[in-house]
């Protein structure tokens, strides 16, 4: 992934930065990018809207040949993966 | 969709429940609040309105020159526009509450500078009025960046910058604005901006430029967001908004050469009565509808859970109790309890990832088609499979459910559940304490086509109890933004191991109403429980 972008997340991704967070994603995809890195490294908590963003963005990476991968998720976003079986579906290194 | 009628009827729908009753009560008590605050701003601005007009009459119009007048005549009628623009708040208020605090608090700092604008150019050449003009003035330049920063809060709480923006643009914003207030008071001993001589006359000095300076950074990153977020609003709003910046600039330009004509601020004030009128009113406007939206998937949530409590009056093998409590801004939680056949019970919990009137409809979907299913004979998890493959068959629903789904054989007490990507449930044994049973999850429904749904077994012996929830108990928060959390819960239920179903969800639900103390609920708040008495 040379040309990945790499995007790093805010503290809360729930209702309230989640639609900052959206118009990001879009954004970079509109300007051709469907490699991301999502780094969460300083994230301590998403909520179920900010699992529904991810999905969209990877949905749409992977339809247009590249890929989405998450990556220095904390323990407690894991355990959020995890219990919503996100963890399956998710690129996550 | 009925998107054409009244407000008032889905008002009138939902008021027979004493909860909202009680909440048309809670409104008018700050409907009373709003009242007294009305009048007393009022009683300010028509003070100073009265103060200026006055000043006016008194000094009369001799030995003013016809600009000033001029400009007094403006400053003048812009205090009354601004005063009626002050009054459509508050009427409106009820409807934005919070949302345009920082267009309130533009309009005061703009209409004191109109104010000391029209007191300035009348105490100006008067000896005797030399200390006034000297205060004034100030004033009138303090409120330059005061209102360019309250400005940026308007916008930027309208345009919704991402985050990590907004926070640096903030700090950036109020830092500029603290140093050129205090700039604007260091003028007062080294004159740096302007001064008033010993015949009250005013003038400005060297510096003068260098107050501008903030004021068309604020110009630049104000016009940059709205190019940022351009998408955010139709372009008629945007335009009234750039306005707002390009007019006073305009203005001020073309101006240059009429030495007292200040008309940057009375500008202002016409173009935030512009403002008011195509972003405000338009919001209001979408804020209604969506309010209306809002209470009419409460209903349809509400309206199609079972709540008929014993549920099973005839049945001894089992006491089972549910509740959901709607979060103002509906989701779509839902629970679900029924009779596959006489020895088998079917046993629902979910939670749509969306909210309003698209989540309803997908809970409803949901739950009806889980339910014909399993009584239609098919396992947990051939019944999240159709359901999942009903909701993924058009793309571009960008929603999700997370459902766990039971089905117990009554003679038995043996069990098959399958969990979508759900809150782990809580089980008990007889005597024993609650655990969560943590095991792999498959991911939610409606994430994507063809995904299995694995089943496990489990069985449940006479006293047995288990306690399923949505993530809107875990999630309840705080006032310090702390979380209700798994282990909480988990204490809470050991607190009363032996309660029956009805008291375990009453228990729980007051912890949380405890924990959050007040703040409000931002989720529903959804649970199920069962005890299994044996055959």
């Amino acid at each position: 992934m040379s040309q990945a972008v790499i995007y790093r997340t805010a503290e809360k991704i729930d209702i309230s930065t989640n639609p900052g967070f959206s118009e990001d994603m879009k954004e970079l995809m509109a300007e051709g990018n469907y490699e991301i890195v999502i780094d969460m490294n300083d994230t301590v908590y998403i909520s179920s809207v900010g699992l529904r963003t991810l999905l969209s963005t990877q949905k749409e990476c992977k339809a247009n040949g590249g890929r989405m991968v998450i990556r220095n998720a904390k323990e407690m976003v894991m355990k959020v993966f995890e219990v919503t079986g996100f963890s399956e579906l998710f690129t996550i290194e | 969709m009925l998107a054409g009628a009244p407000v008032f009827m889905y008002n009138g729908l939902l008021m027979k429940s004493a909860e909202n009753v009680k909440k048309k009560n809670k409104r008018r008590a700050i409907d009373k609040k709003v009242e007294i605050r009305l009048i007393v701003d009022s009683l300010v601005c028509i003070a100073l309105f009265i103060v200026l007009t006055s000043v006016f009459a008194k000094r009369t119009t001799a030995g003013l020159e016809t600009v000033y007048i001029i400009n007094i005549c403006f400053d003048i009628v812009t205090m009354v526009i601004g005063y009626m623009i002050y009054i459509f708040c508050m009427i409106d208020g009820t409807l934005f509450n919070n949302r345009i605090k920082y267009y309130k608090y533009l309009l005061n700092v703009v209409y004191l500078a109109i104010f000391t604008d029209g007191i300035a150019w009348l105490v100006n050449g008067l000896p005797q009025q030399r200390l006034a003009n000297i205060i004034v003035n100030t004033i009138y330049y303090i409120c330059m960046p005061v209102s360019c920063n309250f400005f940026w809060h308007y916008i930027s709480e309208i345009l919704k910058p991402n985050e990590k923006m907004r926070k640096k643009a903030d700090l950036i914003v109020s830092a500029g604005m603290i140093v050129s207030v205090i700039l604007c008071m260091a003028n007062l001993f080294f004159g740096q901006y302007f001064t008033v001589n010993e015949l009250g006359e005013y003038h400005r000095s060297a510096f003068y430029p260098i107050h501008q300076i903030y004021g068309f950074f604020m110009i630049l990153i104000s016009l940059c967001l709205m190019i940022r977020r351009r998408k955010s609003l139709r372009l008629y709003q945007l335009m009234a908004m750039a306005m707002y910046v390009l007019a006073p600039l305009a203005v001020s330009i073309l101006t240059v050469t009429f030495y007292g004509l200040s008309i940057a601020y009375p500008v202002m004030m016409c173009i935030m009565l512009l403002m008011y009128c195509v972003v405000n009113t338009s919001r209001a406007r979408e804020q209604a509808a969506a309010a209306r939206d809002m209470a009419m998937a409460a209903t349809i949530q509400k309206s199609v859970l079972p709540d008929d409590f014993p549920a099973f009056p005839d049945r001894h093998e089992f006491e089972l109790y549910a509740s959901m409590n709607p979060a103002k801004e509906v989701g779509g939680d839902f629970y679900d309890f029924f009779l596959i056949d006489d020895d088998h019970l079917g046993l629902v919990i979910a939670d749509v990832s969306g909210k309003g009137v698209p989540a309803s409809l997908f809970m409803m979907i949901s739950k009806s088609l889980l339910k014909i299913s399993l009584q239609a004979g098919a396992s947990p998890s051939e019944a999240l499979r159709r359901v999942n493959t009903l909701l993924t068959e058009k793309e571009g629903l960008e929603m999700f459910v997370t459902i766990w789904v039971a089905v117990l054989t009554i003679s038995t007490g043996e069990g098959v559940a399958a969990n979508a990507g759900h809150e782990y449930p809580a089980f008990m044994r007889a005597g024993g304490r609650y655990e969560m049973l943590k095991y792999k999850h498959s991911p939610p429904v409606a994430v994507m086509g063809g995904l299995p749904f694995p089943e496990h077994a489990f069985k449940m012996e006479r006293g047995d109890k288990l306690y399923v929830y949505t993530d809107g108990v875990c999630e309840a928060m705080n006032h310090k933004g702390e979380l209700y959390g798994e282990e909480r819960l988990i204490e809470e239920l050991n607190r009363a191991p032996g309660a029956d179903p009805e008291k375990v969800v009453a228990n729980i639900s007051e912890s949380i109403k405890e924990f959050a103390h007040g703040t409000e609920q931002s989720d529903d708040i959804t649970m199920l429980c069962i005890e299994y008495k044996g055959a």
